[in-house]
């Protein structure tokens, strides 16, 4: 099996830091992929082009963070970290879904600086990102006391870990994350020193 | 009403629900949006529950509105046995994703601030996608009995005006899939989210 992603996608991130903490590394092959380009290679293995992908054994390609990870986590028969199963599970789950919305906010935000020359870049666009994730870091800042992000590693945890471990405060700029938001920086703090974390951090950033 | 606000909404339909979850159209963006106060991020669909506890993304609203009757129809069985279904909603919601952001290029900017390398990703990402689905649409999972897989593939294509975004095709050449939507578009939940809400 064949996992692929770029080095810096957060995504990525998430399905790296799966496969490591269960143990997988021997199993699953992890290779580096560019993204974007007209003839890149990558889209025969993976059509939507995204990033991360899992390709099995039978040749059968996954896509999507949220499924690789599921992939990952069920492959010894023994989820450890998706939650409890049913409507049991419901208040994991609904903190993987906010945690991924702020990250989906984010890296827009960030894709407006990436991707775009000041020319065209939109105000509007960093405004109401900015806002959305301002208001996030609120919320989860209360979040913090949560027994499902100070028990044992779940993908909502794993989800916050992939959107601030190893993030300077104040990028993209104004997201002065640390502010005012003690409980969180120290629970970030914590979950940064998880060695899936550390390997998985982003080039630029070590 | 946002793709995503009608997959809840078809589920919600799918499910009978109506009674059970009222449906409440909001606006989404602008500075002091008091939807902010109920759901932070701002986003729609979103579903407050009796408890007052707040669910936002439509894969979660769904999942749980699947679940309520402890009888679930649309979602795949847990385990390694619900993949291919998984694998193709997985591929249905990328799909929708890249759609979105590139009519967004065009719904929440002006032509000065439109990125043509954005445009052209997107559009080269939608045109694999729906060869992809052109295959995939005479598969188990998009021919079975109403699934997530195929209410996603509805939402991302079915209603969509002719080029829209500018110079998306996805008919042409694509027999399998333009018949596929055709017939998903006769399904009555299909057909009632098509409406806007607040006119219905």
């Amino acid at each position: 099996m064949i996992l692929r992603s770029t080095l810096t996608s957060p995504y990525g991130r998430l399905a790296r830091i799966v496969r490591q903490e269960k143990g997988l590394e021997g199993r699953v092959e992890f290779e580096v992929v560019t993204t974007r380009g007209e003839d890149n290679p990558y889209y025969a293995i993976n059509p939507s082009g995204r990033v991360p992908s899992l390709i099995l054994d039978d040749g059968t390609c996954l896509e999507d963070s949220t499924l690789v990870c599921w992939y990952l986590d069920n492959l010894d028969g023994v989820p450890t970290l998706h939650g409890l199963t049913g409507l049991d599970g419901l208040e994991h789950h609904r903190l993987v879904a906010s945690a991924r919305s702020m990250l989906d906010g984010v890296s827009l935000w960030t894709r407006e600086f990436l991707y775009r020359e000041e020319a065209i870049r939109s105000q509007t666009t960093i405004d109401h990102e900015r806002g959305r994730a301002l208001r996030m870091l609120d919320m989860f800042e209360n979040e913090m006391e949560n027994p499902v992000l100070t028990g044992s590693l779940n993908m909502a945890q794993i989800t916050l870990a992939c959107l601030f471990a190893s993030r300077a405060n104040n990028s993209p700029d104004g997201f002065t994350w640390r502010d005012g938001r003690p409980k969180l920086s120290a629970w970030v703090e914590r979950i940064s020193a998880l060695p899936s974390v550390v390997d998985t951090t982003p080039p630029s950033r070590k | 009403m946002s793709p995503y606000g009608r997959i809840v909404r078809i589920v919600r339909q799918e499910k009978g629900l109506e009674e059970r979850v009222p449906l409440t159209v909001l606006k989404t963006r602008g500075e002091e949006n008091p939807y902010y106060e109920l759901i932070p991020s701002g986003r729609v669909p979103a579903l407050v529950l009796d408890d007052g506890c707040i669910l936002e993304e439509s894969g979660l609203i769904c999942w749980y509105l699947d679940h309520l009757d402890d009888a679930p129809t649309l979602h795949p069985p847990e385990g390694l046995e619900g993949l291919s279904h998984r694998r193709i909603e997985a591929v249905a919601r990328s799909m929708l994703d890249g759609l979105s952001l590139w009519g967004r290029e065009y719904i929440y900017r002006d032509k000065a601030i439109r990125s043509p390398m954005i445009l052209a990703h997107e559009k080269a990402r939608a045109e694999r996608l729906a060869d992809f689905f052109e295959s995939e649409v005479t598969g188990d999972v998009m021919s079975g009995p109403l699934n997530m897989a195929q209410i996603t593939l509805a939402c991302a294509l079915h209603g969509r005006p002719k080029d829209r975004p500018a110079g998306y095709d996805w008919r042409a050449n694509r027999p399998n899939l333009t018949d596929w939507v055709e017939r998903i578009g006769q399904i009555q939940s299909v057909v009632d989210s098509n409406i806007p809400a607040e006119l219905t």
